[in-house]
Order: C-alpha cells, then structure tokens, then sequence
C-alpha cells in the first residue's frame, strides 16, 4: 500500500538509519481489463492471455507496435511460392528458463502439439492445415502444409503461436506453469488476484529487461484500473475506456496511449432477408448512418471511420474510399428500391452500455429512411448461444446484428475469410450476413494459394473491392486501442490487435 | 437444546438436496453455451466442439447431474470448466476475502446501526432523529458501486492513505467494509429504530421507569437487549446476503472474493463453479438461520426449543 | 397540608397531546392519602384514574401526558413536603420507587422477560440505596420472603416466564417494595388474576400494608376489590372526581348517579339466589328495556342435546431430552362430558390453566383433540371429515376476550362481519354485505358504522361487532371465551344483556366460558366447573351455586369478591402455593373423575383423587 510504504520509508530517512540510498527494485505493475484465463496461449482466445503470456513465451515471428512482421525466435523465414512449404532458420544460443536449450526439436514439439486436432486445443484449429514438421538441422523448421495456405506466416506470428520449453509441455501443466524463453520468468499466479514475473537474467538478448518484476492485476472494473494509475499502485492500464481518458489526461504523472486498431464494428445486414437482397438498400443503410457522428457517440471521438472490409493495420489493406453519408442519396436509393416508406428490422446486440449506445443510435440513424428498427440487446452469454451455437442461416431471426472483429493473424485472410466468405457463415465462423459471393471466395482461395506476396495482395484487393460495392454490413468505426500510463514508463505499450506489449518496459530517470 | 440443534442440522440434508436439483435444472436452462463462451468470439465452429468433448459437455444432463451430487456428496467439487481448476480449491481461496469483507461490514454497521438505531429512537421526532432517518435512506439508496468509487477517488487517488483496491493486507479492508456495510447500516438502524420504538411502549419499560431506573439504563439495558430478536434476524439475514460475496463491490475494489467468482463463473457458464458456490451460499445461510434462531435463546431466556 | 396527609392532589390538571389536539384527561381533581390508609379511585377505562397514578410517579410524561396545572405534595421520610410536579427529571428519578412505588395491572408484561427475577429487584435496590451487590441479593432474598414466595433462594434465578401469573404479582409487589416505600400505587394489580389468587395478593397487600405502616393508592374498576381493601373511595368519570367517602357510605347510600350505575351493574355472586332461569342486568336509565323482556322459555331437556361430546381428550406433548423423545405430556382436557340443548347457555367456569379454553378450541377441532362421541344437532360427528368439519364450523361460531385481535385493522367492519359468509360461500357479496348491515344493528350499532375500520370504536362496540361477525353464519351455538372479562363493568353488563337478547331471539345455545363466577351465574342456565382438565361439578346453575358440593368449587365462590364492604373476609386462608400443573410424566395419567349425581342433573365428582386439596 502506497500510503504505509512511503510512511515506513519517511520513517527510515527520519530515524537517520546509516542505509545507503536503498537499491529500490524497480517494479512494473499492469491492471489488465479481464481475468486471466489460462497461461497457455495454445488453449486460449483471449487477448489478455496472450499479453501476459508475451513477456515469458516467445513466438519465432513478432508484430512491432504497427503489426509489422518482426522476428523473434526465428531469424530469417520463407515460403515456398506454391504455399505449401515454409522454412524458418531459428535463433542460436537460446535457453529455457528450465535450462532445456532452445532448437528446432523443441519448435517442433509446439508446432506438432498444435498441430495435433485430437488435443482439443483452443487453437488447434491454426495449423489445422499443417501436415508434418520437419526438422532438418537443429536451427532450422520446416512446415509442410496440407494444402496452400498463403497466410501462413501470419498464422506463426499470431500471439497464441508461442514455444513452450518441451520438458515443461511433457512434465508440468503448462496452463499454469508456462516455461518459455522470454525476459521474464513465471513465478506465481493467483487466480483472480494476481500474476507475478520476474526478471531474467539470462535473457538471450542482454540488453533486456530492465524491470525485475512484473505483476498483473486483473481489475474488471475501469473506474477501479484508472484509480489505480493515479494512485500509482500500477504503472500500466490495458483498456481505457475512452470516456474515462479524461480522467487520465488530467493527471500530470499520467499519458493516454492511443492507437488505430485492426477491429472493424459493422452492423451485418443479413442477406438471407429479401429486404437486404437488394444491394441498393445495402448501400443506402451505408449511406444514411454518419459513421463520425458514430464515432463520437460511442466512442467519444477515439476511432476511424472504415474506408475498407479491413482496417488500415491489417496486412494487405487497400483503401476503397469511404462511404460518407448521403441522406439525400440513401433515400433515393431506398426509393429506387421500392422502399420509399421504409421497412421495420430488428437489429441484435450486446448489454452493455457501449452496446446499447450503438443499437440505440443506429436506430435514430434508421429512421431518417424511414427504417422502424426494433433494438435487442442481449446478454452476452445469450447472444453468444443464439449467434454462434444454434443459429440456422435459413430461420436467423436477426434482420441485423452488431459485431467487431479483429484479426489477431494482422492477416487480411483471418479478416476476409471468416467474416465476408460463405465458409464463414455462423455458427461456423463469423460471417453474420450470410453474404456469399463467387469473386470474393475466388479471390480469398488465391490469396491462400501462393506465398508470393505481391500475387496475395492483388488478390485481396479484389476481394476488398468486391465486398465494398456489395456492401453486406453497414461499416460503423474502428475503434482506437487505449491505454494509460505513467509518464517516464516506456517498452510498454497496446498493440492495434487489443493484445499488448511490455518486454522491453524500462524507466526513464 | 443440543437435540434441537442435532435436529435442524440433519433437517438441512433433504433442504439442500431440493436446492440442488433446482439449482442444476435453473442453471442449465439459462441460455448461454460454456463452450463457446470458452472459445470466444471469435473461435470457429471446429474449436467449439474441440472444447466441448474436452469437457464432457456432450454428455446427457441427467448423468452430469448425477455427477454433481456424486461431487457434493464427497465435497469434491470437480473442476472449473474454465480454469480446470478444482472448484473446492477455488471457492476455499475465494471464501476468506468474502469472510472477512462480510464481517467487517456486518461489525461497523451492526453497531454504527444500533447506536444510531437507540438515539433516533428516543430522539423520537426531533430534527436529529429526521437527519439520522434521512442518512439512512440515503445510505440504503446509494449505489454501492457509486459510494465505493467516491471513497476511493478520496481516500487513495487524493489523500493517498489507503490502497485503492485488492486484498494485501488488514487496512485493505476499510473502503470496501464501509462501502459494504453503508447499506447494510443503514437498514440496521431503521430497524432498530423500530424495534425500540415498539419495546418502549411495554409495560416492562414502565416498570423499570417506576423502579427509579436511569434513562440510560431504561434505553439501553432493559429496551435495547429486548429489542434485540428482530435486529438479530435482520443482522443475521444481511449477514448471509454479505457472506454471497457483493458483486458490484467486489468488482469495483477487485476483491478476490465469491462475489467475482460468482460473476465470472456466471459470465463464463461456468456450470461446476456456480453450482458449487449457490450450494455454498445455500448451506451459509441455512447455517446463520440456525445460529440466529440459537441466539434467540441466549438473548430471551423466555425462548423455547422445541 | 395537613399532618396526617401523605399525599395531597390539589386542582390537578392533565393533559395530553399538542394544542391543536388537546385531550384533558383529569380536570380539577382534588384527593388525599393519609399516612398508612387504603384510598381506591374507582372507575371505568378513560376515567383518567391511571392517568392520576402516573402523574403522581411523574410517569404520564413518558407516555405524552403532562401536568398542565394543580399542585401534588408529597411528605417525605424527613417531615419535608416536596411539590412532585416540579420537581427536575432527576429529582423525579430518585423518588420514583424510593418514596413512592408502582405495581401494574399486567403482572405478564410488567416484568422483563430477559433479566432475572433476582437481577430485577437488586436493579431497583440498588439504584436508591447504597448497598454492594451481595448486600442488595440479601435485601432482595428478604423482600420476596416478605411477600410469601416460598423457595425465594430459586425464585431469585428464574427468569419471569417461569413463574405464573400470581408470582409475577408477588415480585412485583416485592420490588415495589424493596425500598420501603411510603406510599404503594397499585394500579388494577388483580384484574388479570385468578379469583382465588386475586384474594391472595389483596390479602398479601393488607397484611403488607400493616406490616410496613404504608399507604396504598389503589386503582381499580371492581367494586368487589373496593369493597375488600379500601378505606376510602374516589370516583372518577370522564376526568372527574365524582364522589368520594368513606368505602361503608358509598356503598350503603352512593350520591352521584354514576356511582349508582356503577354499583348497579356490578355482578354480585348470590344475586341471583332463588332464581332458576337467567336474568338481564339492570341498567339504570334503561330499565324500560329491561322490563320489556319476555321471560325465557323453559329449555326442553327431555329433548336431544345440541352438542354431546363424550370423552374429550386434548394433551400437548412436550419434548425434552435427546432426539425429541416426549418425557411430560400436557393433559389440557382430559375425558370431558358436555351436553349442551338448544337455546341454553351453559357456564363453564374455571382458573387459568384449567383447560376450559382448550375445550372450546377442541370441539371444532382448532387443536389436536379426540372424543369416544360428538354429535352435533342429532348428526353423528365423531370421525370428522372435512366437509362436517366444515358445517361444523359454520354451525359453531367463536367471540373471543379480544375482539381487537380477532378483527382484521385493515378491513371495515362490514367486510369483517361479511367475511365468514363468504367463506363458507353462505352468500353472495351483495348479500353478505347487506346481511352485515343488519347484524349491526341487531348488535345495537348503526348501519353507517360498517364502512369503519376496527380502531374507531370502543371496546365494547368492538365486542357487539365480534358477536354480529359470529352471528353470520347462522349459527345454532356460539363458543364466547372470556367475551366480557376485558370489559368495563357497566359495558360488561350490556353486552351480557345483548347476548341474552340475541339468544331468545335467534335461538342460540352458549357455551359461556369464564373465570368470573358471578357473571357466569348470571348468565347460565347450567354450570360445568372446571379443574385440571377435567369437571369437578356440574348441573343446574342454581343447584351448583346453592349447594356447591366440590370443594374446589366451594373456594371459587369463597375467593370471589364481594361488593359489600360489611362482608370483608380478612380471615380467609392465606394459600402460598401454586395451582397444581396438568403436566404429568407420560405413563402416569390422571386419575380420571367419577361422578356421582346428588340431585337430578346435579353432578360432582368424588374426590378421591385428592387434587384439590393437594394446592
């Protein structure tokens, strides 16, 4: 506690006690936005496993803070121009913090344990496209694919891709002991209270870290997390709310971090309904919604108005120019249509008060086409039952429904395919507009099938291009990622993907 | 008396079965599929099903019932569908926190009610006593989550006296207590209030006026302890409430408790955990019913067991 | 003030409530006590009699009253006279209990069911005398001593619900008196009491009060308790004194018309001597009314009886010991006859405990009961179903002591009245309602007072509306449990009339239940008494009241009081003890009555059982 802290402290100084200026050990402590789940970025999908587990597990290929492929554990890597083959030259001189050395046998002890479906893993389904690993030399890992997969690269770079110590994988629960490679050592975990790491001393890259511990906190609550920071109790807020940043931008000791983020709100427009087959009605509800005054409403200004299906960080955007709103043209659409006088809807959504926000102003938005939308938000383990566990594409009961994704590959491909191709339809992915269209699925399948970059990103134009003038969802913001965080804190940071970064935390005295 | 107490603890067993079925049945047939809720968002179909053959969540209800009364029965509580964690050794880890909360909020607004309970009371009309009804209303009425942010806006982010949240040490315990116990307080003394109001028209307290008896000792000793049963009960039911866990203070002062438990167990269907922990609260209160109900006996001697 | 006054109330003036709504609840009162002398202020509820009481402890403040003018001296210990009414809330303090002492109508409440009997009078010892703890137990053990509680040593330890209502009353009296005080307050101290135990305690108050050399105020509205204990009397109506003398003149040639009235509708045990059938009271002023009845018709006893029960048998288990075995059972009713004919009222008179409101609950079944026979207007009911139950029920109505508890605070009368009708699907709403109407004026009340809620009306109207409630349904016998004993004697008196009235009129059969002997004598045309759950005696009222054969029903008619102070009985026996328990170990039940017939339907039992006397 910061108040008996500094009284026990004034109280040494005052008792005059011949200490030396006390080697103070620098702390960093992190108030994260959910509970942490599982140690194991293998048997996870939240982002706030993945931002714990990246200071103690490494992957062989990174993102820097812009989503740029950087590597980690590997050096260099390729693909093989057909897509099926991918090599990776791994770094020398690694160790475990168990002591295991780091080679291409324990690479392929991780990638063969995702690879396994019979695991049951969170992400088994990543490389449920791998067919073997080879291991040709000891510094060297070579996938052999089942079939093409362009956006192979991407899917190692993802942050549930990490190298667990191989003796830790046979001998210990790796949900809750994780042994890795990283500059911070695993220490403790309390569920629902705390995670504490702690430095590494033989850290592969010797410069680093410069913290000795590191301590997350789960802390549900933003007004309790923004408390946090001001108090100094933590130096590091994952998540701000955006209503709350005020509070921190007030704070001399305090900085609101923001950046552009790769999750695209769309409200789907279910393409089943006749009333969404025309594709003049698509481009009308575009048209009618101001996507600023949007932006404002729910998200007090922090986000981007989408230009594109995909957001400006993710790999293989193209900008298509973005709508902008048009009443005059909306309505002239709708008339074309035959619906001059409007039609009722009824749009799904989340419960919380950010759902609601957008439901509700959505609906206003509606009405100036004379659209009477009907607003249902929903609970979300309810919602997640209706949308993603029994839903039929021929009886969905939604005319619309609200939704964000985002790519954790930084892959256009994890953007496109499971959103905007018919594989996608829900339950099976996400793809809530039922929107199917021969180009776009042409178009993902070729991007999938070369390793060539520039083929990949032709390909994905033309899908970006196509889904645009379909327009199978009304485009609504991209949110911007926020944080907060004391001034003089630096190598701590958010990523656009909502994971975050802390490896190279440092102080600055 | 140890035969009625014998008594109405084998009286829980059939009580805590019924709750269990209900318990099982109301859970179950909340919308909201664990599996999914595991996989996220954002997971495929294929991730799902991985998710729930690894859980046995395919298996019939009537066996997964079975199951959980077979876990009960050998108060092994099985695992957290979520964490994989044993449930006995979660709730035991979250019960603590949640205790001590409980009784620290119960200590400070069971006395801070019955005082100022008393002095409204015999201060029966007067501006004091609207003043002290009109805080009570207030503290009833206040949102918890509100009081709570505004203590700790206070006492941590401007005073910097006390830690804003978590649970490291005893002094921790004070802003979430006291945000806790306002309510509480505050029913405490509208009731106790009442109760006195009621005793003072006895003919008992008559008497002790016509023996010569101090004001004092009239209110105090032969008023308050007669009061006593009906603010015992409530005590005793709010105790059981705050023994639950409060969500909403919990939340905001990230109290590792049952309450967040409860909440994430809730949020992630967590079907093993929030069975275990409604059985739990089931049983607490059961068991804080049966101490009040033995504690009227020691407050009035005049109360028999039968 | 005179040298022998202890007490003098000069132009007392009391007031409750804020000037807006301001009630004077005694005006312009002027009394005295002498040193050592019994004064009664006699009258009925809101005569302001207690109200006098409270403002002479300074007490009516607490309860919202106040002195609003006139003077109260009090000669202490010391000779000095101090003014009472102005004295500080200290200074009124440390009187209270020390000079002067209060005793309570409720011995029940009076005490403090958490606290000791012990705790309770030390409390009161040690607030005004300066003694140690262990000294304060031994003036405490001295004083219950002093007021005949045998095995005070144990008393001290009790809590207040172990001990009975007559020993309640002696701790009282003993705390009362644990400071010696000069001046005893006793307001209505018997009117919840036994006969018999109420002559104790007057007895105890007597002897006490020559003992001590104290003076008593006593407060009541029973002029049989007058006529027994008073020097003096003062006769308070409506905040007033009324009348005061001597105890011998107000009896023998009372002045005022209210103390005639008062006196008139006083129910004297003997009054009826020579009479057989029952007679109405008279009440002054409504003596034309009374003329007016038509004698009773002759009940046909040759005919089949109303109600026959056989054999009634109620006992409560109590559970003691491990596993809830039942070691004592409570015999409340124990192999009961009754016969009850058409248009009859029969008396069933006992002391609390006796098991005669037990047996009222028993015949409809309200408590666990079983019987060898009933039968009910010829109709066998032994093995009650549910549905003869139920016309059981309907043809059997309650009016029990406290109609306040039995009405529901939240429903007019008319709907109260109506209910039972409505239950029982008698009517139809419209019907009921009308119907409700009418039984209020049947009852003397007005048509318009069924729109009222319970707490507008006095107690006696309330009685009227309990009684018109039960007459709903049509009943052909009404259970009446103390219907009058929480009535004021003349309002006692009218409503007894009404239930006679209603009688003759509707047909009705009572069963009368009561502890007072001289109202059941009034009211019966034969009497049950009733002693440990069983019938000791029982006949033709006057057989029973002018040749009681039990002995237990001679002490009864002994202990009641008698309004006629030339009759005092300062010699009666003095009996300590408690009455004896129908709790009984299981396997030893009590020896069941038989019953011999000493003259045509005169049945006593024979008292081989040695019960009685074992008190």
């Amino acid at each position: 506690m910061t108040f008996l802290k500094r009284a026990a402290l004034s109280a040494m100084l005052m008792a005059g006690t011949a200490l030396a200026t006390p080697v103070l050990a620098e702390d960093l402590k992190i108030a994260m936005d959910q509970i942490f789940q599982k140690m194991d970025p293998h048997n996870s999908n939240y982002n706030v496993d993945y931002s714990v587990a990246s200071g103690v597990l490494e992957r062989l290929i990174t993102f820097d803070a812009n989503m740029k492929l950087v590597p980690q554990l590997a050096t260099e890597w390729e693909g093989s121009d057909d897509a099926k083959t991918f090599t990776f030259k791994l770094r020398e001189g690694v160790t475990f913090h168990d002591g295991t050395p780091f080679d291409a046998a324990a690479v392929k002890a991780n990638f063969d344990r995702l690879a396994d479906q019979s695991q049951n893993l969170a992400k088994n389904s990543l490389f449920k496209v791998v067919d073997t690993v080879e291991t040709p030399d000891d510094y060297t890992v070579v996938l052999n694919l089942k079939e093409p997969f362009g956006a192979m690269i991407n899917t190692v770079a993802h942050p549930s891709v990490v190298i667990h110590s191989p003796k830790a994988l046979e001998e210990l629960d790796v949900q809750k002991n994780p042994v890795g490679t990283g500059p911070f050592i695993f220490k403790e975990w309390i569920p629902g209270e705390r995670v504490v790491l702690e430095k590494n001393d033989d850290y592969w890259d010797s410069e680093w870290p410069k913290v000795d511990t590191v301590t997350f906190y789960p802390v549900t609550e933003s007004a309790t997390r923004v408390s946090m920071l001001l108090s100094d109790e933590v130096q590091f807020v994952h998540v701000l709310p955006a209503e709350l940043s005020e509070r921190v931008e007030n704070d001399d000791s305090a900085e609101v971090l923001e950046v552009p983020g790769i999750t695209v709100w769309t409200a789907s427009l279910n393409m089943l309904k006749d009333k969404f087959k025309d594709q003049r009605v698509r481009r009308a509800f575009n048209l009618a919604v101001d996507q600023e005054a949007f932006i404002d409403v729910v998200y007090s200004g922090h986000g981007v108005v989408p230009d594109s299906p995909i957001a400006p960080d993710t790999r293989f955007y193209e900008s298509q120019g973005a709508f902008g709103t048009d009443l005059e043209e909306a309505r002239a659409l709708m008339k074309e249509a035959g619906h001059e006088d409007g039609f009722d809807v009824e749009i799904w959504g989340i419960n919380n008060s950010t759902g609601v926000r957008m439901l509700q102003f959505l609906q206003q938005q509606l009405s100036q086409i004379n659209v009477r939308a009907k607003i249902v938000p929903m609970e979300g383990a309810t919602r997640s039952e209706k949308l993603f566990s029994s839903v039929d594409p021929e009886t969905a009961e939604f005319d619309m429904v609200m939704g964000g994704w985002s790519p954790s590959t930084g892959d256009a491909d994890w953007h496109l395919r499971p959103v905007y191709a018919t594989e996608g339809w829900v339950p099976k992915i996400y793809n809530m507009a039922f929107y199917s269209n021969e180009t776009v699925d042409q178009a993902i399948a070729d991007a999938l099938n070369t390793g060539d970059a520039d083929a990949r990103a032709e390909a994905y134009a033309t899908a970006q291009k196509q889904i645009w003038e379909d327009a199978p969802a009304v485009w609504l913001a991209i949110e911007n990622k926020m944080a907060g965080r004391k001034k003089g804190l630096s190598g701590v940071f958010q990523m656009p993907d909502g994971t975050m970064q802390y490896a190279k935390a440092e102080y600055q005295n | 008396m140890l035969n009625y107490f014998l008594r109405r603890l084998a009286a829980m067993v059939p009580v805590l079965f019924l709750i269990s079925i209900f318990v099982f049945l109301f859970i179950h047939a909340l919308p909201g599929d664990p599996a999914r809720l595991l996989a996220g968002e954002t997971a495929t179909q294929a991730e799902v099903e991985s998710i729930r053959r690894a859980l046995n969540l395919d298996q019939p209800l009537i066996w997964q019932y079975v199951d959980f009364v077979a876990n009960l029965v050998t108060l092994d509580l099985g695992n957290s569908l979520r964490t994989g964690e044993p449930v006995s050794q979660m709730i035991a880890r979250a019960f603590w926190p949640t205790f001590w909360l409980s009784i620290c909020a119960l200590v400070w607004s069971v006395l801070f009610g019955l005082v100022a309970g008393v002095i409204s009371a015999v201060r029966r009309g007067s501006p004091g006593d609207h003043a002290g009804m009109f805080l009570a209303v207030s503290g009833i009425s206040m949102p918890n989550f509100w009081l709570g942010l505004l203590l700790m806006q206070y006492f941590s982010v401007h005073l910097g006296w006390l830690g804003t949240s978590g649970f490291d040490e005893p002094s921790d315990l004070i802003l979430p207590s006291l945000t806790l116990g306002a309510g509480v307080a505050a029913v405490m003394a509208r009731f106790t209030r009442s109760a006195v109001i009621d005793v003072a028209r006895e003919d008992f307290i008559r008497t002790a006026r016509a023996k010569g008896l101090r004001e004092r000792i009239v209110i105090w000793k032969h008023a308050l302890r007669n009061a006593l049963i009906p603010v015992v009960t409530m005590a005793g039911l709010q105790f059981g409430f705050l023994l639950g866990g409060s969500i909403v203070v919990e939340k905001v002062f990230r109290w590792p408790g049952l309450g967040s438990l409860l909440l994430d167990a809730i949020n992630f269907r967590d079907y093993a955990v929030v069975q275990s922990e409604i059985m739990l609260f089931s049983l607490q209160f059961l068991l804080i019913n049966l101490a009040v109900d033995m504690l009227y006996g020691f407050i009035n001697p005049a109360i028999r067991y039968k | 003030m005179n040298a022998e006054h202890l007490l003098k109330i000069e132009d007392l003036d009391i007031r409750f409530g804020k000037e807006s709504a301001e009630m004077r609840a005694v005006k312009k009162l002027n009394l005295h006590v002498n040193r050592g002398e019994t004064v009664a202020i006699v009258g009925e509820s809101g005569s302001g009699k207690s109200v006098t009481a409270l403002s002479v402890m300074r007490l009516v403040e607490f309860g919202g009253g106040q002195i609003a003018g006139g003077k109260i001296s009090f000669r202490k210990r010391d000779d000095s006279v101090i003014d009472i009414g102005s004295l500080g809330p200290e200074d009124a303090r440390l009187m209270r209990g020390d000079d002067i002492a209060m005793i309570f109508q409720e011995p029940m409440t009076s005490l403090n069911p958490v606290f000791t009997i012990g705790d309770q009078i030390v409390e009161a010892v040690m607030t005004h005398q300066a003694k140690s703890r262990s000294a304060a137990r031994a003036t405490a053990l001295e004083t219950l001593e002093k007021v005949r509680i045998p095995d005070a040593a144990q008393v001290m330890k009790r809590h207040p619900h172990q001990l009975s209502g007559g020993m309640r009353q002696r701790v009282m009296i003993a705390m009362a008196l644990s400071c010696r005080p000069q001046l005893l307050i006793a307001d209505e101290p018997t009117t919840a009491l036994d006969v018999t135990i109420q002559a104790q305690i007057l007895r105890l108050i007597r002897e006490l009060q020559d003992e001590e050399g104290m003076a008593v105020l006593f407060i009541t509205h029973d002029m049989g308790v007058v006529a027994e204990i008073a020097d003096r009397v003062v006769v308070m109506y409506r905040g007033e004194k009324v009348e005061e003398g001597d105890v011998e003149t107000i009896f023998a040639a009372p002045q005022h018309p209210y103390t005639k009235a008062l006196l008139g509708a006083v129910p004297c045990l003997g009054s009826m001597k020579g009479t057989d059938s029952p007679e109405p009271f008279v009440i002054p002023g409504q003596e034309v009314a009374a003329t007016e009845v038509v004698p009773a018709e002759a009940i046909d006893y040759s005919a089949d009886p109303l109600l026959s029960v056989r054999g009634l048998t109620t006992r409560f288990d109590i559970g003691e010991g491990l596993f809830g075995r039942v070691t004592k059972r409570v015999h409340a009713v124990e192999h009961l006859d009754l016969d009850i004919w058409p248009g009859e009222t029969l008396g069933l008179v006992g002391e609390s405990g006796c098991g005669k409101s037990t047996t009222g609950r028993s015949i409809l079944q309200l408590v666990d009961a079983t019987s060898d026979r009933l039968t009910f207007g010829g109709e066998d009911m032994t093995r009650l179903s549910a549905s003869s139950l139920q016309k059981l029920r309907r043809q059997v109505q309650f009016v029990f002591q406290d109609p306040y508890a039995s009405l529901n605070p939240r429903l007019t009368v008319g709907y109260s009245i109506a209910e039972p009708m409505l239950l029982h699907g008698l009517e139809t709403k419209q019907n009921a309602f009308d119907k409700a109407v009418w039984l209020l004026e049947e009852v003397g009340l007005s048509a318009d007072h069924a729109n009222r809620y319970p707490h507008a009306f006095s107690g006696g109207q309330r009685q009227r509306i309990a009684i018109a409630r039960a007459l709903g349904t049509d009943p052909k016998l009404i259970i009446a449990d103390e219907a009058v004993s929480a009535l004021d004697v003349s309002v006692q008196a009218q409503v007894i009339n009404l239930m006679m009235d209603l009688q003759k009129r509707f047909g009705l059969a009572y069963l009368f239940i009561s502890h007072d002997m001289a109202v059941v004598e009034r009211i019966s045309h034969r009497v049950a008494v009733m002693y440990l759950g069983q019938i000791v005696e029982s006949g033709p009222r006057r057989a029973v009241f002018e040749n009681a054969q039990h002995a237990y029903t001679q002490r009864l008619m002994a202990a009641a009081p008698v309004p006629d102070p030339a009759v005092r009985r300062r010699d009666m026996r003095m009996i300590t003890g408690e009455v004896p328990s129908p709790v009984r170990p299981i396997g030893q039940p009590p020896v069941i009555n038989t019953m011999d017939e000493v003259a045509p339907g005169h049945l006593v039992a024979r008292e081989q059982a040695r019960t009685v006397d074992a008190a």
